[in-house]
């Protein structure tokens, strides 16, 4: 054993530093799980949201179909893109797209990333071996150093962690020399990521809000015309059901608002990082951050089902010669 | 966009969000007050200016925020959105609805528009006018 595995290894014991990764992996995988999991509620928000803003973008064009139009510089034979735009009523307004795939394609793909990052951090907390730990670690910083490309947040401090080598190779005799190197691996590895994951995070939280702003008001436009619908005299009990179909949509979206679990992922890392610093003070308190986390996305993933089952048709019941079912309900009548 | 900008617009957004949602819910609450139908619709109407200015300006700022979208569309969805806004505002008064804060509205979207309007590189896009006058 060379003399700097001898000192880390007495500054180890001395110390009583020698945290044992083992305590770690239940609480790190249950944030891999985690972030996983908001990562598909991610792309299912975005697919919903997604089909809102066609349906906006499409009213408008129905309500004045000269207005559509192929965007500035676009759809030319010497352009390098086609995009159909609906132009503004008002000069100077915007030409927003007509038709988009994804609205947030870009947070889509950070938050894959980010649930790749915390899959590295389990499998690092799980490496019995030097080789495996750096291998590891290379790739959560990896991760890291994607996210921060995308968010443009700075990478100078990760690209620094993937850098400096965390030990040389070899197989060490002392099972506790390997427990501190792979925690001292997490260690490493968290700290670097956790002020990217805070901004990418703070940048998803932001766009969940303002996703939820437009949801929120398609819902009430519903349940205001619903209300109106349901209190006429010709209203009937078809009317009353309506409203309450509505009522419950409504208040699904508004409970949704409440629930970013972005901003759950973001504090839970942090707790992780304070925890592999000082286990004995912060990891129950990372346990319990990660747990609602869990409960969080579960609650999500639950209203999330209760809105597509709400604004889905049933299957149909008729010939197999039917119209295929309608996509998103259409957006309220055209103002003014 | 994950910069101190960005975080700047996003609170001028969400005060601006704030008081449409609080305009919409003003009239909101005049709808559950008539018990006439013709008049409630009218007023559902009206109230779509506000609701569909909230989902527009969220979508934008949204891709704005993903970096989908350029920094423009957003200032012209604003000057747009503020435009339809203050064309409806006499129309919202006619129909007798009390809407104290739309006058909030108009001047949280005229400071929203300025903070955009400055972060739209030149020949980005078309800056929007200055906001009108309330």
């Amino acid at each position: 054993m060379s003399f700097t595995r001898w000192v880390a290894l007495a500054a180890c014991l001395a110390l009583g530093a020698c945290a044992s990764p083992q305590n770690f992996q239940q609480p790190i995988g249950d944030f891999a799980t985690a972030t996983a999991s908001a990562s598909t509620a991610l792309q299912t928000l975005d697919q919903t949201a997604t089909a809102n803003y066609n349906a906006v973008e499409l009213a408008a064009a129905l309500k004045d179909p000269s207005k559509i139009g192929s965007k500035s510089g676009d759809c030319r034979l010497t352009s390098i893109d086609c995009t159909v735009v609906v132009n503004a009523d008002q000069p100077g307004g915007a030409a927003l797209p007509l038709h988009v795939k994804s609205l947030v394609p870009n947070s889509v793909q950070v938050m894959t990333v980010v649930a790749d990052y915390a899959n590295g951090l389990k499998t690092l907390a799980a490496a019995d071996s030097t080789p495996a730990v750096q291998d590891g670690l290379g790739k959560t910083l990896g991760a890291a150093v994607s996210i921060a490309t995308t968010v443009n947040a700075p990478t100078g401090t990760l690209i620094g962690a993937i850098q400096q080598p965390l030990t040389d190779t070899g197989v060490y005799l002392f099972q506790q020399y390997q427990n501190a190197a792979t925690v001292a691996a997490l260690r490493r590895a968290t700290t670097a990521a956790d002020p990217v994951i805070k901004d990418a995070m703070g940048l998803l939280s932001d766009e969940y809000i303002a996703v939820q702003n437009a949801a929120i008001a398609r819902a009430s436009d519903d349940y205001e015309l619903k209300l109106i619908a349901a209190r006429a005299p010709a209203g009937g009990e078809a009317a009353i059901n309506a409203l309450v179909t509505s009522a419950n949509t409504f208040d699904d979206e508004l409970r949704l608002k409440n629930t970013n679990i972005y901003a759950q992922v973001a504090t839970a890392h942090t707790t992780l990082k304070d925890a592999l610093q000082n286990p004995d003070v912060s990891l129950t308190d990372a346990i319990s951050q990660i747990q609602v986390l869990v409960q969080q996305i579960k609650n999500v993933q639950a209203i999330v089902a209760d809105i597509q089952a709400a604004t889905q048709p049933p299957a149909p019941q008729a010939p197999a010669n039917q119209t295929p079912p309608p996509g998103p309900p259409p957006p309220p009548p055209a103002n003014q | 966009m994950a910069d101190k900008t960005t975080a700047q617009i996003f609170a001028q957004y969400k005060a601006a969000i704030a008081a449409m949602q609080k305009s919409a819910d003003d009239i909101a609450d005049k709808i559950e007050a008539t018990t006439d139908t013709a008049v409630a619709t009218t007023l559902a109407t009206q109230r779509q200016v506000f609701t569909l200015s909230i989902q527009k300006l969220s979508y934008v700022t949204v891709m704005t925020l993903d970096n989908s979208t350029d920094v423009a569309n957003l200032a012209a969805t604003l000057n747009g959105v503020l435009k339809d806004l203050t064309a409806a505002q006499a129309k919202i008064a006619a129909v007798g609805a009390a809407i104290q804060s739309i006058g909030n509205v108009l001047t949280s979207l005229s400071g929203l528009v300025t903070s955009v309007s400055s972060l739209v590189k030149p020949g980005s896009g078309s800056p929007p006018p200055p906001p009108p006058p309330a």
